[in-house]
């Protein structure tokens, strides 16, 4: 016997919000573990964040139930494309219980950064060199970026690999895409997701901070310490400037970053969407997951 | 005898590191460090190192704490010699951000030059130290005396202040002057100590 999930139609951060609060309900309490089948064959639109995210309640899914959960495939061809295209497979192979992979190799993907398991710092250089060239090509052309933002945009991605083995101490995910983002922005976007389902910014910060916090330490207070305030789990002064570094770039891109951990999730939201700074009681989850969104920039025209 | 040299009187021993394309992760930037301090070890008397990044194509945060920061910091801790300088040179605008950023993580400061060889004060410093550090740049060595009144009131105030500066090795002290780093540097070169 196997508990279906089924995977929103639309899978992006709220398809991820509702992946997560099913598979809590399919978990909680005191069952016989029994093998969970995510059921994609309605989807018809993924995210790169909810790529990663499908691979990361997977997980959780099989360390709660201690069984590989199954996974159907989406029956549209474009989205069946899509998660070829982003490696999504050879990923989950580790992850879910799958039927063999011998048909889902594909050829050139127009991903800035296909999905890439980030397992130690040789896989962060790697990932920084590989887009390298790509986000050369898209951040200039594309989204209309001045040429020192590729740069930028490599220290920001080598910072956030870092963060997940610096503080998750487990595996995590990375993925990048561009798309047009018509419903909020009607503009092109570049959107970057990393994922971890480690031990989240409360329990990695907790031996540091939580006692100078009492009864108030919780995943909102560590974020807030970590993100706002540049805090660490490390003594040494030198740690815990990566995120307060990407939290300032992508304000100077007018961008927008969530960081969801544990059961909150805290953001710097630009003026073009109206998500919560702050937000609580979200249904708990382990790691962190991270998404950026970097907008293309509006050309001001030349007076006359 | 201050600061374990005989007055000052010494001109450092130059030292060179290049460094490379992308430095990124804490690891890569540890093992870095460690390379130029190894090649430190054993040497008598005041070293001034020139840390190259022409070549460098990309440096994170955490590349530049561990190398920039943490050089910065050895440098001050220690205090009794032989004493050590760094020079940061071939710095481009990409490299600043990461740089500033991890130095003032730790309130210190670095004597660095642009790719052009423009002179920059790098970290946390404030206006007080700044001006006389830029007269010594621009003149290359100076006494305190010389920087009456323009930096400070007194020869006494400008002394505490070029001491100051030599204390964070930012300027270097050769007798009864004081040299920016690029002068050490040069007038090592044509001395001939390395």
């Amino acid at each position: 016997m196997s508990r279906v999930i089924e995977v929103p139609s639309v899978l992006d951060e709220r398809g991820f919000e509702r992946l997560v609060s099913d598979l809590a309900e399919q978990t909680s309490g005191e069952r016989e573990p029994e093998r969970i089948l995510f059921d994609a064959r309605r989807v018809r639109w993924t995210s790169p964040y909810g790529l990663v995210g499908l691979l990361a309640v997977g997980d959780v899914a099989r360390g709660r139930t201690g069984l590989a959960p199954s996974l159907s495939e989406p029956e549209a061809s474009e989205v069946r494309s899509y998660w070829e295209r982003m490696d999504f497979w050879q990923n989950a192979a580790a992850v879910f219980d799958l039927p063999s992979l011998s048909t889902r190799s594909h050829g050139e993907s127009d991903a800035l950064l296909e999905l890439t398991p980030i397992r130690s710092h040789q896989d962060v250089h790697r990932v920084v060199e590989r887009v390298r060239e790509r986000a050369a090509t898209i951040l200039e052309r594309r989204l209309h970026y001045p040429k020192p933002a590729v740069i930028q945009f490599s220290v920001m991605l080598s910072e956030v690999c870092q963060n997940i083995l610096e503080h998750a101490e487990g595996d995590g995910w990375v993925c990048a895409q561009t798309y047009f983002w018509k419903e909020r922005l009607g503009r092109d976007v570049l959107v970057l997701a990393v994922m971890d389902v480690g031990q989240g910014f409360e329990g990695s910060l907790a031996a540091e901070h939580a006692r100078r916090f009492g009864d108030r330490w919780s995943s909102a207070t560590a974020l807030e310490a970590a993100f706002l305030n540049g805090e660490s789990r490390f003594r040494d002064p030198g740690r815990g400037q990566g995120l307060q570094a990407i939290r300032r770039q992508v304000t100077r891109w007018d961008g927008e970053i969530r960081i969801r951990s544990g059961d909150a999730m805290i953001a710097r939201v630009p003026e073009w969407d109206d998500i919560e700074p702050l937000s609580t009681g979200l249904v708990p989850f382990p790691g962190a997951q991270i998404l950026i969104v970097m907008p293309a920039r509006i050309e001001t025209p030349v007076p006359a | 005898m201050r600061d374990g040299v005989s007055d000052g009187a010494e001109l450092p021993r130059i030292s060179e590191a290049c460094l490379y394309s992308h430095l990124i992760t804490r690891p890569t930037g540890r093992a870095v460090r460690m390379g130029i301090e190894q090649g430190l070890v054993g040497r008598p008397g005041p070293v001034l190192t020139l840390v190259d990044f022409r070549n460098v194509a990309i440096i994170d945060f955490s590349c530049a704490d561990e190398i920039v920061a943490k050089l910065a910091h050895a440098a001050l801790s220690c205090t009794g010699p032989p004493l050590r300088f760094y020079l940061f040179t071939g710095l481009e605008e990409h490299h600043l951000d990461p740089v500033e950023s991890a130095l003032r993580r730790r309130s210190l400061a670095i004597t660095g030059e642009r790719a052009d060889g423009t002179p920059c004060l790098l970290g946390e410093a404030d206006r007080r130290l700044r001006r006389p550090w830029a007269l010594v740049g621009r003149l290359g060595r100076a006494t305190p005396g010389s920087l009456v009144p323009s930096c400070a009131a007194t020869t006494d105030d400008a002394r505490r202040l070029l001491e100051e500066l030599h204390a964070r090795r930012l300027l270097l002290r050769l007798a009864s002057e004081f040299l920016s780093l690029r002068a050490a540097a040069s007038a090592t070169a044509g001395g001939g100590q390395r």
